[in-house]
């Protein structure tokens, strides 16, 4: 019994874990008026993950986390779960796509995949929502996401190490 | 053996019906879908969205209560550090308003010894009748209008008409059942006032959308924005009730008048008890 549930917990934590990044990356936005500096954080642990355990999510499910990301931030929805997919896909073809030996290197790649999507999300809004963007907030976010990746993508290794041993 | 990598070659395995390139063509569909609904705003996108956020609010609250539990914090401790300025400002506040409730008390008292050495007794002179103003389809101005209250309610000549903002007017003609009422924009509406900053008596004069000031010299000693107030100049107003306030431009002075009488279809009526008066 005891072995079930906790083989039932092994298996939808990172589900919940992803849920709880979005909600606690959003819930600020919801709740104060003022604009805040907040990282990517959702971007961040999805990335992570498909990085170290692209076999964890099921595609369906990275499009349901995109869609639930995209549709609680403002904007346009269904670049995130697209990118995400194609992400997903790059990186299960070729397992070197997102990470490298070299963690300095893995660390380039997520800088230039990310500034490719602040860049579709910033130029979609742009174009097709007329949204104003408030430059500074969103280079500041974007710099804070950039320097938590170590942090998050370690967290994430041990993660995704101490959940294959249970796998095991 | 080599293989060349493509699209096909790890991820898909070859063959229509794989079921993860099946799963990943649903799933750009699907984006696209969202990416094209969402840019064209139709209904079913933005029912979805509204369902989601919806869905999504409990969550989002018990996610945000950590936080507003903090920022309540920070506000209160930044607060905190302000309570020592507030006290001293409280406590000065404080010590003004005991002088000057003691001052008060003492002029009572004052006053009371006063009354009791010229033996005055005070009598109320003036007492207040509500009236309602009547539709009279054979008005031909603007300026008078007519209330359900005449003299068999014990209403004269110049009895001051007014509302919960100020004065309205002042009674013109009786009749036994109904009463006259000249509104101060006429221009045969002429009433003393007193200016209560400045200090000054003088009149105030009718004139279709605002009133003229009368019988003072220097009308721009006074101040902008001040209110005046009745007084009971040659003993047919009550004193006291506000009739409007100054307004300077660069060339004029004049009064703009508090209260209208399309305000209510309610008007109080102060009548004099001059029977009191003789009497005493």
């Amino acid at each position: 019994m005891y072995l079930v549930i906790a083989n039932f917990f092994v298996k939808i934590f990172p589900y919940i874990f992803i849920f709880s990044f979005i909600y606690l990356e959003f819930s600020p936005v919801y709740f104060y008026e003022n604009e805040l500096i907040k990282p990517f954080l959702s971007f961040l642990v999805i990335y992570s993950w498909l990085c170290h355990d692209v076999t964890r999510f099921r595609p369906i499910w990275i499009l349901i986390f995109g869609l639930f990301y995209d549709f609680l931030k403002d904007g346009i929805v269904g670049i995130t779960p697209l990118y995400f997919t194609i992400l997903y896909h790059l990186q299960r073809k070729k397992s070197d796509s997102l990470t490298s030996f070299d963690f300095k290197e893995t660390w380039i790649k997520f800088i230039i995949y990310f500034i490719l999507y602040f860049v579709i999300i910033y130029m979609c809004n742009y174009f097709f929502e007329n949204a104003s963007y408030n430059f500074n907030k969103n280079i500041f976010s974007f710099l804070l996401t950039i320097f938590l990746f170590p942090v998050f993508f370690s967290f994430i290794e041990k993660l995704t190490s101490r959940f294959g041993k249970y796998d095991n | 053996m080599a293989y060349k990598s493509s699209f096909t070659s790890r991820g898909f395995r070859s063959g229509l019906l794989n079921p993860y390139g099946a799963e990943i063509f649903i799933c750009i569909l699907t984006s696209v879908f969202f990416l094209i609904a969402s840019y064209n705003k139709s209904n079913f996108f933005i029912n979805f969205k509204y369902y989601v956020i919806t869905f999504s609010k409990p969550g989002l609250m018990l996610v945000a209560k950590p936080f507003d539990i903090t920022n309540n914090v920070l506000v209160f401790l930044s607060n905190f550090k302000e309570i020592k300025n507030l006290n001293i400002s409280l406590e000065a506040e404080n010590s003004e308003l005991k002088n000057k409730i003691n001052r008060n008390n003492f002029l009572e008292y004052e006053n009371l010894r006063l009354k009791k050495l010229l033996n005055i007794n005070e009598k109320n002179y003036s007492k207040k009748l509500i009236g309602r103003i009547l539709i009279d389809p054979y008005k031909n101005d603007d300026f008078s209008f007519v209330i359900d209250l005449g003299k068999k309610d014990g209403l004269k000549i110049n009895d001051i008409v007014f509302n919960e903002y100020g004065m309205i007017g002042r009674v013109l003609e009786l009749g036994d059942f109904s009463s006259k009422v000249i509104s101060l924009y006429d221009q045969d509406s002429v009433i003393p006032v007193f200016s209560m900053e400045t200090k000054q008596s003088f009149f105030v004069k009718g004139s279709d959308n605002k009133l003229l000031i009368k019988h003072f010299d220097s009308l721009f000693s006074l101040k902008h924005n001040e209110v005046l107030i009745t007084t009971k100049a040659a003993g047919y107003f009550k004193e006291g009730i506000k009739v409007g306030k100054v307004k300077k431009t660069l060339n004029e002075v004049y009064v703009e008048p508090f209260a209208k009488f399309s305000d209510t279809i309610y008007v109080y009526v102060l009548v004099f008890e001059f029977d009191k008066i003789l009497n005493f």
